[in-house]
C-alpha cells in the first residue's frame, strides 16, 4: 500500500489545469492547451474560447474627439465616484469623456483612475483642460490600487481650478498588442472631485 | 580431467577400514563409507598370501562440491554497475519530485481569479522538463540495474567437483588406505 502511495506520488508530475482557471495573462497568455476567451477574460479550452467582444452598451463610436466626448453628470465640489463601464475595439483610437468644475467651489481635486484586463493592449489617462484644448495631468500607477493582478489600474490626482471645463482621454498605449492580434480592451473608468489635500 | 593417485602406508592391522568423509561439500551419493565396499577383491592362491588376510576394498566414490566464487574484480564491475544505476535512478527521482512539485504549483481545478504569467509558464515548463528527464535517468538507472542483475547471472562462476575415489587394502602386514582425485 505504502509502496503503492510512493508509485502514486511519483508518477503525478504533470500539471492538471481545468478550464476557466487562469484569467488571461499579458497579451491573452493562457497555459498550454488552453486559449483566452474574449468575453469572460479567462483561459478556457481552446475549442471553447471565443473573440473579444465589446459588451452591449459599452462602446460609444462617436467619442473620438474632444469636441464629441461622452458628457460625464455634473459633479458637486465633493462628489460621490462616477463610474463607467467601456470598451475599446480594434480601430478605436480614443474615448473621450468630459466634465465640468463648479464654479462655486474653491480648489478641486479631480480623481480619475481607469482599470483593464492585462490581456489585451494597455489603455492610457490623460486629463486635458478643453478651454485650452491641452493636456494637463498624464496617469500613474495608482497608489491605492487593489493590488488585483489580472487588471492595470492607471490614475490621475489632481487639482484644478474651480468652473472649468475638462476631458478625460482614453487611448490606447499601442503596448501588449499580442503583435496586432489583441488591439482591443475594456475598461472601468472611475471619476469623482474632492477637496484637495 | 585431471586423474592424481595418492597412496598412503598405513599402520600395522588392524586399520579402521574406512574413509573420513569431509564435512561440507559431499554429494549425498558420495557418502563414502566402509560399510559399503564397492566391490571387494581377493586374491587366494597367490604365492605366500593367506586368502583370509588380503583384502582389497574398493568404496563408493566421494564427490566434493567446491562453490565457485567470484573474482574481488567481477564483484567490483557488478557492484559498480549497479550503483552506478542506483544513483542515476535517484537523480530520476529527484526530477521526479521537482516536476510534482512544479506541477501542483501550477496547477488548478477551480476559478483562481489569478492571470496565466510567464513566471507560471515557467513553473509548467519546468514541470514537463523534470518529467522527461526523470523518464531518461529512470529508463537509463533501470538499464544499469539491470545490466548489473544480467551480469550477475552470466558471471556466475562455475562450481568445481572433485570425485575422491577411495580403496582399502588390507594384507597381512598391514592395511592401506589410498584414494585417487579427479577434478
Amino acid at each position: 500500500m505504502r509502496a503503492a502511495l510512493v508509485l502514486v506520488a511519483l508518477a503525478a508530475c504533470s500539471p492538471d489545469i481545468a478550464s476557466g482557471s487562469y484569467l488571461c495573462g499579458a497579451e491573452e497568455a493562457c497555459p498550454p492547451g488552453e486559449a483566452c476567451d474574449g468575453v469572460t477574460d479567462s483561459c478556457v479550452l481552446t475549442t471553447g474560447a471565443m473573440p473579444f467582444e465589446c459588451a452591449m452598451g459599452t462602446e460609444f463610436p462617436g467619442d473620438d474627439t474632444s469636441m464629441t466626448a461622452q458628457q460625464v453628470p455634473m459633479l458637486a465640489c465633493v462628489s460621490p465616484p462616477y463610474h463607467r463601464s467601456e470598451c475599446m475595439p480594434v480601430g478605436d483610437s480614443a474615448d473621450w469623456f468630459a466634465f465640468a468644475t463648479p464654479s462655486t467651489c474653491s480648489m478641486v481635486e479631480v480623481q480619475a483612475r481607469i482599470a483593464f484586463p492585462v490581456a489585451y493592449e494597455g489603455l492610457a489617462l490623460e486629463l486635458w483642460d478643453l478651454a485650452a484644448n491641452s493636456p494637463i495631468g498624464t496617469d500613474v500607477p495608482c497608489a491605492d490600487s487593489v493590488g488585483d493582478p489580472a487588471h492595470v489600474e492607471r490614475c490621475i490626482k489632481l487639482t484644478i481650478p474651480p468652473g472649468g471645463s475638462y476631458g478625460l482621454l482614453v487611448k490606447p498605449t499601442g503596448q501588449g498588442t499580442c503583435g496586432g492580434s489583441c488591439s482591443y480592451n475594456r475598461y472601468d473608468l472611475t471619476v469623482q472631485l474632492a477637496t484637495p489635500g | 580431467m585431471k586423474t592424481v593417485v595418492a597412496l598412503a602406508l598405513v599402520a600395522p592391522m588392524a586399520m579402521a577400514a574406512h574413509a573420513d568423509v569431509p564435512d561440507e561439500g559431499v554429494h549425498p551419493d558420495g557418502q563414502g563409507s566402509a560399510a559399503a565396499p564397492a566391490g571387494s577383491t581377493q586374491a587366494p592362491g597367490e604365492p605366500g598370501d593367506s586368502p583370509a588376510l588380503q583384502t582389497s576394498m574398493r568404496h563408493k566414490d566421494i564427490v566434493v562440491t567446491t562453490p565457485g566464487e567470484r573474482s574481488p574484480k567481477n564483484i567490483a564491475i557488478l557492484a559498480s554497475v549497479a550503483g552506478a544505476g542506483a544513483i542515476v535512478g535517484g537523480i530520476g527521482v529527484y526530477f521526479n519530485l521537482d516536476s510534482r512539485s512544479a506541477a501542483n504549483e501550477v496547477s488548478a481545478h477551480r476559478p483562481m481569479s489569478v492571470p496565466w504569467t510567464a513566471d507560471r509558464q515557467a513553473t509548467y515548463d519546468r514541470a514537463h522538463d523534470s518529467a522527461v528527464k526523470a523518464g531518461v535517468f529512470y529508463g537509463i538507472g533501470g538499464a544499469l540495474v539491470l545490466g548489473a542483475v544480467v551480469g550477475l547471472i552470466v558471471t556466475v562462476p562455475k562450481a568445481e567437483t572433485t570425485v575422491i575415489h577411495p580403496h582399502v587394502a588390507i594384507g597381512p602386514e598391514g592395511a592401506s588406505i589410498g584414494g585417487s582425485w579427479s577434478w
